[in-house]
């Protein structure tokens, strides 16, 4: 199935869009997204509001454009603390293989037994809700995703022959890593980045949900989905947006993770 | 017994059909043992798959293969899956790969009985403890798992497994290729003894001479995707008539000592074949009219060739 | 396989043990002073040494996890510092709700999934293929809460069918019970299934080039024969492994979507406990959620090496 190519530009093209949408909201929306207009409360979708108002007025188009920026935002924090801090540990395991190795991986594993979300949940709930802890709680939870699948990548690439060339050529570990093992790496870590925006996009959304992300009145996807949830009998509408808003975040990374998966490393390649 | 009849395939690649066998024909009796003998290219392996029906799907295939006078080539599926494992038996080539991972050997052997002679797992159980100890496997517990076999071990499972119903026919496609040379030999006299004792006809496809000319009687040389000399072993071995044969002979180790002459250029890819006789553009003894035709199977009594300036004539 | 066994076991019990560590410095060591985070900053420094002598916070850290870690072992989980209930029965109230909606979430995945995977799988390339997983793309990408959002909006609010939210009881009948859990399950059950699928699907396509698969076919096998008594069953190992990963999940991170269908389950204890700043019902029931993974984890080890007898040697 050629599927490769069609995931490709389709993912590119969402992600873009969304990435496009979020940073056109930090200049420019249709309206503020925290103007509040009770008279207008609940509109149906209009000229004036493509997709209607909320329960206090607030025009959602507008909420949900700023509503990306928050989201795109913790995740992009979010997976660069994971990754940051995950990739080197996951290299430094496969550099020195043995203890150490053990060691990441034992630590990895106790990490994987800790249900992500609940703990997520925990450490914003204990530490203060609100975007920064998001971001924190969301990315410890990336960071033994990228160890484990860095470690499992160049440990591959460490048996080759080009680095034990540049092994007795004198190269230290940390130079091998960086200047050999990294680039043969990077695509893996391409894919895993997409999954795990996804992810976080989603994690951030649901955190909003339960009041733990981004506060008021700052616009979160998930938290218009809670509020939505209270009106859902009167306007059914206020709880499709925000989700399908997410849904589509994430179909677009999924898409563009495919499609990278599918070009960037043959090796990589799945018989889709 | 069998009788293949102007076989010729086409397999679907890149939106063309590309022929990988063209007008292939023998016939092969019980108790007789044939060899396709080519290199990787050659068709061999597709003769083998087409007899079985199990080629890739979208394959296009005309002539026929005459099993005791049906044609298998018209056979609905069903049918041919009767005729599978049951009248025509088959090894492969990868013995390290042709086995379930997940079941014992024991069990797979077994499956064959199960499926064609509706055997309870009690008796096709006791015929595979016996099939097995024929093979030459019978210090090693049917409770066991492949990965728990070596190579040679494994390969004498797939022999006893395409050998359980007792068929007609075994094909046996590259059996000893992925083997170490120190078992080659074993196995191979195995197929052999194993065919002379049940009465069962042997197609044996490799791409090694020396094989050959140790277990069958009859030989087919085939060169991207006909046939171009067969004939009785002994006959084409002394008598090499086509230039290929000749090429492949001198490209072997020889013996005793001395360096082996490879042939030059390389296999016509399939997509790509020149018009005329494949061979000629690496052939010493082209000429002109060689490109331009492909030349039939001819020859006085057995032993025939598929070249318009065979070897031993000017 | 004996020593396969032992030394799968003898991870587990060090991971349950680490486990149950670091809960335990993460709650009650680093934030210092568990007192000050019950009671919230700003309490009075008598109030506080009342509380910290009350609930033996004032012992040692290490005796009192060695003292935690003891109750835990004997079934005594402490007393909520919330409700004056025995944490214990707390659990056994929330588990009644959260393990029914998990086994249900995950049989209606899977019975889903496979199905839909392995068909993929043998029609690859064709348009059941690719309408499939276009679906299972879309699947994939739905946030569960969304999906039981929507879900209401269908069969509560507009058909009427099924309840909006809350839990009867299962007191309140057995029928009464499953029809609140029908919506939550499919909410969780759909977004998993999505991804199930396709793995299931790679899986299989993997498994149906392997030379075995031809073997069968050549012994006599149908196509179909060979899918399903070959290539499915080798296709499993993973499939399994993925399985109990979505189990574990659904045990322990339903949190989200226990709060929109207002499910009185073992996610939303926890959330309440962490806002009640109720420590010893949020380290209990993390350390057993913790221990469920776990557990589950091994238990798909089992079954993954009763599957493949590769997997049985003891370095495995």
């Amino acid at each position: 199935m050629r599927s490769g190519s069609g995931s490709l530009v389709a993912g590119a093209g969402i992600s873009v869009l969304m990435v496009a949408v979020a940073l056109l909201s930090l200049v420019w929306t249709p309206y503020p997204p925290t103007d509040i207009d009770i008279l207008n409360k609940l509109a149906a979708p209009s000229v004036a509001h493509p997709l209607g108002t909320d329960h206090f007025g607030r025009d959602v188009l507008s909420m949900l454009m700023a509503g990306a920026s928050s989201s795109l935002s913790v995740a992009l924090i979010a997976v660069v603390v994971g990754a940051g801090l995950g990739v080197p540990l996951g290299g430094f395991a496969a550099a020195r293989g043995g203890w150490a190795d053990d060691a990441v991986m034992r630590a990895c594993d106790l990490a994987f037994a800790f249900p992500a979300l609940l703990t997520a949940v925990m450490i914003t709930a204990l530490a203060g809700p609100g975007a920064g802890n998001a971001m924190l709680a969301i990315g410890i939870f990336n960071i033994p995703v990228f160890a484990r699948v860095t470690r499992a990548a160049a440990r591959q690439i460490w048996t080759r022959d080009f680095v034990r060339a540049a092994r007795v050529a004198g190269r230290g570990d940390v130079g091998i890593s960086v200047l050999h093992v990294l680039p043969n790496i990077a695509p893996v870590l391409l894919v895993q980045v997409t999954i795990q925006f996804a992810l976080a996009i989603v994690a951030d959304a649901g955190l909003s949900y339960v009041g733990l992300g981004t506060q008021p009145p700052y616009p979160s996807w998930g938290r218009m989905l809670n509020d939505a949830q209270t009106y859902i009998w009167r306007a059914p509408l206020l709880a499709v947006f925000p989700g399908a808003a997410i849904t589509l975040a994430v179909l677009g990374l999924n898409l563009l993770g495919d499609g990278l998966q599918d070009l960037l490393d043959p090796r990589l390649r799945r018989r889709r | 017994m069998l009788e293949v009849q102007d076989l010729t395939v086409a397999l679907p690649m890149g939106g063309r059909f590309v022929p990988v066998l063209a007008g292939v024909s023998f016939a092969l009796d019980r108790r007789q043992s044939v060899g396709l003998v080519g290199e990787s290219g050659s068709g061999k392996s597709m003769t083998a798959l087409a007899i079985m029906g199990l080629l890739p799907p979208g394959a296009r295939v005309t002539g026929r293969v005459l099993l005791d006078g049906s044609d298998l080539l018209a056979l609905p599926e069903r049918d041919m899956c009767a005729v599978r494992g049951r009248r025509i038996g088959m090894v492969f080539q990868e013995p390290m790969t042709a086995l379930n991972p997940l079941q014992t050997i024991g069990a797979q052997v077994a499956e064959p009985l199960r499926i064609h002679f509706s055997q309870s797992r009690a008796e096709a159980d006791a015929t595979a403890a016996r099939l097995l100890a024929r093979v030459g496997l019978g210090a090693v517990s049917a409770h066991r798992y492949p990965h728990q076999l070596s190579g040679g071990q494994r390969q004498r499972v797939v022999i006893a497994m395409a050998l359980a119903c007792g068929p007609d026919l075994l094909i046996a496609d590259e059996p000893t290729t992925a083997l170490d040379v120190s078992v080659q030999a074993q196995v191979l006299d195995l197929l052999s003894d194993l065919a002379e004792e049940s009465g069962m006809g042997l197609l044996l496809i490799t791409h090694d001479l020396g094989v050959i000319s140790q277990t069958v009687r009859e030989v087919l040389l085939m060169y991207a995707g006909r046939v171009v000399e067969q004939g009785p072993t002994d006959s084409v071995f002394s008598a090499m008539a086509h230039p290929y044969t000749h090429a492949l002979f001198r490209a072997r180790p020889p013996d005793s000592g001395g360096r082996p002459v490879a042939i030059p250029g390389l296999v016509p890819d399939p997509s790509h074949r020149p018009p005329g006789c494949a061979f000629a553009p690496r052939c010493e003894r082209a000429q002109a009219v060689c490109a331009e035709r492909v030349p039939p199977l001819a020859g006085a009594g057995q032993h025939r060739c598929a070249c318009l300036y065979p070897m031993g004539a000017s | 396989m004996l020593a396969f066994l032992l030394r799968r076991l003898a991870i587990l019990l060090a991971t349950l043990l680490a486990a149950s560590l670091v809960v335990f410095v993460v709650l009650q060591v680093l934030p210092g002073d568990p007192a000050a985070l019950i009671l919230g900053t700003g309490a009075r420094e008598d109030t506080l040494a009342a509380v910290r002598h009350q609930l033996g916070l004032d012992a040692p850290a290490w005796l009192r996890y060695l003292r935690w870690l003891g109750g835990l072992l004997s079934g005594n989980f402490g007393t909520s510092y919330t409700y004056h209930v025995p944490v214990a029965d707390l659990v056994r109230q929330r588990v009644l709700v959260s393990l029914p909606l998990a086994l249900f979430a995950i049989v209606l995945s899977t019975a889903l999934a496979i199905p839909v995977g392995v068909a993929a799988a043998a029609r690859r390339g064709g348009a059941v293929d690719a309408g499939l997983m276009g679906v299972a793309q879309v699947g994939v990408a739905l946030p569960n809460f969304w999906l039981g959002l929507l879900l209401i909006l269908a069969f509560a609010v507009h058909l009427a069918w099924l309840p909006a939210s809350g839990f009867p009881g299962w007191d309140a009948g057995v029928w009464a019970g499953c029809r609140a859990l029908i919506l939550p399950a499919v909410a969780l059950a759909l977004p998993q299934a999505a991804i199930l699928a396709r793995v299931t699907r790679a899986a299989v396509i993997d498994t149906l080039g392997e030379d075995f698969v031809r073997t069968a076919r050549a012994k006599g096998r149908s196509r179909r024969a060979a899918l399903w008594r070959h290539a499915v069953p080798n296709a499993l190992v993973p499939v399994v492994t993925l399985i109990g990963l979505q189990f574990s999940f659904l045990l322990a991170g339903t949190v989200i979507i226990e709060n929109v269908f207002t499910l009185p389950g073992l996610g939303r204890l926890v959330f309440q406990a962490i806002a009640q700043r109720d420590l010893i019902v949020v380290q209990d029931l993390v350390v057993l959620l913790a221990g469920s993974v776990i557990l589950v984890n091994f238990l798909v080890d089992l079954v993954a090496a009763s599957i493949d007898p590769r997997l049985r040697r003891a370095g495995g």
